[in-house]
């Protein structure tokens, strides 16, 4: 990558042009798209005149590599009051001097938005304003814009075919024994990833946490700090990140509240298109993209809070631990401004353990221990299934009641309904805050009553092998050595759903081995590591 | 129709002399305005500008917009440095004694048309 760092004096018109002429000439250098460098030029010129007309000063950070250019002009000025205003064509705050040479006819801002594929404003009233921009470079670079950060390990795969399933675009292919990926149809989601048990398909950015120091600074998701169970606080885990080395951490959290602020904003101008929807996530702005392009119009104007952050750090260093391909591809991009870094959140997670253990007994019970919450929700059979699990392992004594649905917000996720679980959800709630209003309805204020059960509950059948324990523990065994001989990635084209499931019919007699269409491939490579092994 | 045709066609003054013209050089449209925002973000590549500002910043804006050429309407004329700047670009500059509407004109009856 190449960078570059021109300086702009304020209220120079006559050399005003010089910092964009000299940005040319380094993207001619490199052999840019003709059209491309006129983009770039037209909007590096706009910016630096911006800095010429009104700052005292300013800077041109540049940085190129072959799929794009980004450009940063950072002035030292009066800064903008309203960048709304700002922004609209034939607005300026030109003085008459600059107005007389033919600039302030309000369309420099606009004119860095047309020729940009992106672009973000910042200021500061009395601080100064900084404009950024890229702008890519070949028209192969717009397809590869849409590229994505999936990591596919094709020889880890075992043809499952799990993962054709759980795509929402039916992106992906098993072609060949190897997954394949139609690129223009990826979003970069997480729902591949998540399917995946052997780990084919899985996010870049896994190995050390990178060296930092005092200018670094560690751009944490919101969910890192909730990976500790229910004993260690925030605070603890912030200084255990600290004591990592890192000058500063900031959460996502700051950049989603503003994100949300600025799409309520937005939203309030009765001409958008409703509803709005608030680029929050970049999988999401990616499936819009792919799958809903009509609803285009209504995503806010904003990038994503994560490319927020990324774009307004000016820290010399920013690590990141993206949590998604998204994010990733996000970070990929070139930075004028800031070294970039990233780092798996589990590695992160795992190197904080020791610290926020470190003296502190870890209890499992409830002992002495009182819970700090009263009640929590969970729905969706999944999320169940790992909470009663936690629950299990005594990891929940933080909460008092639990509350658990099987359905996605309980019974609004049915499948007899029509509506989405979660906008039933909401639509109820609504109707009931304005049904307790009124006070000839006592519809939502009725109430029955709670009713005692007078037998208790007893465990099923379930998982027990045999009501004979002697005889449960002997088809155990045999059980672990028949899941042994298959090749353990739940495939289910046998028809069971596991691996240890067909091995468990196996045994009881409701199927057979035979059933695996791998297990000839299983069994000789169990021999071949037997092989190896002697 | 290349610069030189035009040039002799519209009778204008050359102020570039330096800058030898490339028959095969011509321009088929052509953008008139004295913002120059409004040129950057709009005048069409390898268009002529008719435009009545005269100092530096035309020809930095006219380089970048990567216009043929720009022709100072109403007798207008940009001082020495200006000129010396231009070629030092390649960007061939003419002076007219017409007004911008005139030329303009004249240039559609010539076949240029707008971006």
């Amino acid at each position: 990558m190449d960078s570059a760092t021109y300086p702009i004096a304020g209220g120079d018109f006559e050399h005003g042009g010089s910092a964009s002429k000299r940005l040319k000439e380094m993207l001619k250098r490199l052999g840019a798209d003709p059209k491309a460098v006129r983009r770039t030029m037209i909007a590096a010129y706009e910016a630096e005149m911006n800095v010429v007309i009104h700052a005292l000063k300013g800077v041109m950070k540049v940085a190129v590599d072959p799929e794009q250019v980004e450009v940063a002009v950072i002035d030292e000025g009066p800064g903008i009051a309203d960048i709304e205003l700002a922004m609209k064509e034939g607005y300026s705050t030109a003085p008459a001097a600059a107005r007389a040479l033919g600039f302030g006819a309000g369309m420099g801002l606009p004119n860095i938005r047309h020729n940009s594929d992106l672009f973000s404003i910042q200021s500061e009233v009395g601080q100064g304003t900084r404009v950024r921009f890229s702008i890519l470079l070949r028209r192969a670079a717009a397809m590869a814009r849409a590229a994505n950060s999936l990591v596919i390990r094709p020889e880890r795969c075992r043809q499952c075919r799990v993962c054709l399933h759980a795509c929402p675009t039916g992106a992906l292919r098993v072609r060949g024994g190897r997954p394949a990926l139609l690129d223009h149809l990826c979003i970069d989601c997480t729902a591949c990833i998540d399917t995946c048990m052997m780990d084919a398909l899985d996010m870049p950015g896994r190995g050390d946490i990178p060296a930092v120091g005092e200018e670094s600074t560690l751009v944490l998701p919101n969910a890192f700090l909730a990976q500790f169970g229910p004993t260690v606080t925030a605070y603890e885990v912030v200084d255990a990140l600290r004591g990592l080395g890192f000058g500063d951490i900031r959460l996502m959290e700051g950049w989603q509240a503003s994100l949300r602020d600025a799409v309520l904003r937005h939203a309030r101008d009765e001409a958008r298109a409703k509803p709005v929807l608030s680029p929050v996530c970049p999988a999401v702005v990616n499936l819009i993209q792919v799958r809903f392009p009509s609803l285009l119009d209504h995503v806010a104007p904003f990038v994503t809070p994560f490319e927020a952050a990324r774009e307004e750090l000016t820290a010399a260093h920013a690590v990141f631990a993206g949590v998604c391909p998204a994010q990733h591809t996000i970070l990929r991009a070139p930075n004028v401004l800031t070294r970039v870094d990233v780092v798996a959140p589990m590695v992160l997670r795992n190197a904080v353990l020791p610290r926020v253990r470190a003296g502190k007994t870890v209890t499992r019970d409830t002992e002495g221990r009182r819970p700090e919450s009263g009640m929590v929700q969970v729905s969706g059979i999944q999320h169940v299934m790992s909470v009663l699990d936690q629950v299990e392992n005594g990891l929940m004594y933080d909460y008092t009641v639990l509350e658990l649905y099987a359905c996605d917000q309980g019974c609004f996720g049915s499948p007899v309904w029509t509506e989405d679980a979660f906008i039933a959800r909401q639509r109820y709630e609504r109707a009931r805050e304005v049904g307790r209003l009124l006070p000839y309805d006592d519809l939502f204020l009725r109430r029955g009553g709670a009713v005692r059960r007078t037998t208790p509950l007893e465990a099923r059948r379930g998982l027990r092998l045999d009501d004979d324990m002697a005889v449960a523990i002997r088809k155990l065994s045999e059980l672990d050595r028949l899941a042994r001989q298959l090749p353990g990635h739940n495939c289910g084209m046998c028809g069971a759903p596991t691996c240890s499931a067909l091995a468990e019919d196996a045994v009881l007699g409701r199927g057979c081995l035979d059933e695996c269409m791998f297990l000839g491939e299983a069994r000789s490579e169990l021999a071949v590591h037997e092989e190896d092994s002697r | 129709m290349n610069l030189s045709e035009i040039a002799r066609a519209l009778e204008l003054e050359y102020l570039t002399p330096a800058l030898v013209l490339d028959d095969n050089r011509g321009a088929g449209q052509g953008y008139v305005s004295d913002l120059l925002s409004d040129v950057l973000g709009h005048a069409p590549a390898g268009s002529l500008l008719i435009t009545l500002q005269v100092h530096m910043n035309v020809v930095a804006v006219a380089a970048h917009a990567e216009l043929a050429g720009v022709i100072f309407a109403a007798g207008r004329r940009p001082e020495q440095p200006v000129m010396d700047r231009a070629v030092e670009e390649g960007l061939p500059l003419w002076s007219s004694q017409q007004s911008a509407f005139d030329l303009v004109g004249r240039l559609y009856d010539l076949g240029l048309k707008g971006g």
